[in-house]
């Protein structure tokens, strides 16, 4: 077991030579009674370390990092635009991105299949499900991840503006989920709500 | 030939202090080449400090409970959690220094470790021993449990929009006042990335002494910092 000091020392050395040094490494050649105060001290430079200078490929490694691409799009989705976006409700959106493209709700349909390339599928029964996301019938987790993409290019909404108000009208469900009001309102939809019909193209693209 | 102005020069070439200065600046603008360039630097930002705040993942020991950490097959995850924490509080960000950033990057890391193993353990909480169990120094007649107080905390936690970067630098700059003399030289000194040995010979000390110093000088601070 090599001394906490001289373990941390090393930490200090390999931080600032950009060599990304690993806590779990360091605090393994500690002796365990010497672990929690060695992280504690670790910790605490990490707090107050300057960043190092990190070579190209190391910094194009690291940005290619899950992290890294999560944090963008967190930040992305703060854009104020988004933000104002995704304060207005999901029906609501959906119905401005097709009156923006200048689209009836079967002419956005008949875009919306011949983007997902269903040319001879049934363009009532999509103008149907569109009419549905647009009235508040259908929520937008209901909503299958492809239908995002395909709306997207139909409605030539950019994914940028799609995507985090997508999410965020998702994020907003998901906080509803937790209320007594929204299990009512959801046993009351399965009751109402005939099923859909499995292996249907138009159904599957709306629904997955 | 590269323009000093850090708006034009490539994002690369610019220091961290400056990529904050237009992740910072363009936080209102919300489209457009201003905002584009903005969403830009925030990558590279992360990008450099992403092994900060990993590692600090991996160092993080629960308040008074060192045995509480985050599971070494948790930690990316943890960290994308503590990245998310990091964008709602640049929402809500004063604070345009470098070292402000770094310490509200620090209580954006201890508070998501702390929910997340909070959450883990209310999971697991026969694998974890009972949270019912008494808080340390209670009697059978206390009906505090052993995690009340850190989940009394928790509740203000949960607001990510209330951390205030200024008070972590500031804690921070109050931890370093509470130092000896030389220990405050030791840890300027590391800090700024001079060796120990270089040290050792500007004070007089051996480096195994200059290490020692360090080490404790960390613990301190850690123990005011929280």
């Amino acid at each position: 077991m090599t001394d906490a000091a001289d373990l941390l020392a090393r930490f200090v050395d390999d931080w600032h030579a950009g060599r990304r040094p690993d806590v779990d490494q360091t605090l393994g050649q500690a002796a365990p009674e010497q672990r929690a105060e060695l992280a504690d001290a670790l910790s605490a430079f990490l707090a107050i370390a300057p960043t190092p200078n990190y070579d190209e490929t190391t910094l194009a490694e690291l940005a290619e990092q899950p992290a890294v691409t999560a944090a963008v799009e967190a930040f992305t989705a703060t854009a104020p635009d988004t933000l104002a976006a995704a304060r207005r409700p999901w029906p609501q959106l959906v119905a401005e991105w097709r009156q923006r493209a200048g689209l009836s709700v079967d002419a956005a349909a008949r875009r919306v299949l011949e983007a997902a390339g269903l040319h001879d599928a049934n363009v009532g029964r999509a103008a149907e499900y569109l009419y549905g996301f647009e009235s508040g019938q259908h929520k937008p987790e209901q909503a299958s991840p492809r239908l995002l993409d395909v709306l997207a290019r139909a409605l030539g909404v950019s994914r940028a503006e799609l995507g985090p108000a997508a999410t965020a009208a998702l994020l907003r469900a998901d906080e509803e989920r937790r209320s007594d009001v929204w299990r009512f309102e959801v046993l009351a939809d399965a009751m109402t709500t005939a099923p859909h019909t499995r292996g249907d193209p138009v159904d599957e693209l709306f629904f997955g | 030939m590269t323009s000093a102005d850090p708006t034009v020069r490539p994002l690369e070439s610019l220091s961290p202090q400056q990529l904050l200065d237009v992740v910072v600046r363009a936080r209102a603008v919300g489209s457009g080449p201003e905002w584009e360039r903005a969403v830009a630097a925030w990558k590279q930002l992360v990008a450099r400090e992403h092994p900060r705040v990993l590692q600090s993942v991996k160092a993080f020991r629960f308040p008074h409970q060192p045995t509480v950490r985050i599971p070494p097959d948790e930690y990316d995850d943890v960290a994308i959690k503590c990245w998310e924490r990091a964008v709602k509080m640049l929402g809500n960000f004063r604070g345009v220094s470098l070292g402000e950033f770094y310490a509200a990057l620090h209580t954006c890391v201890q508070n998501t470790c702390k929910d997340h193993c909070r959450s883990r353990l209310v999971h697991e909480k026969k694998l974890a021993g009972s949270l019912d169990e008494p808080a340390p120094g209670a009697d059978a007649y206390d009906p505090r449990g052993r995690f009340d107080a850190e989940v009394a905390e928790l509740s203000y936690w949960q607001e990510p929009a209330r951390i205030d970067a200024r008070a972590g630098l500031d804690e921070l700059a109050a931890a370093m006042e509470r130092l000896d003399e030389r220990s405050q030289a030791v840890v300027r000194g590391r800090i700024r990335g001079e060796s120990s040995r270089e040290i050792g010979q500007k004070l007089g000390e051996s480096v195994a002494n200059v290490d020692q110093i360090f080490r404790r000088a960390m613990i301190q601070i850690k123990g005011m910092m929280g």
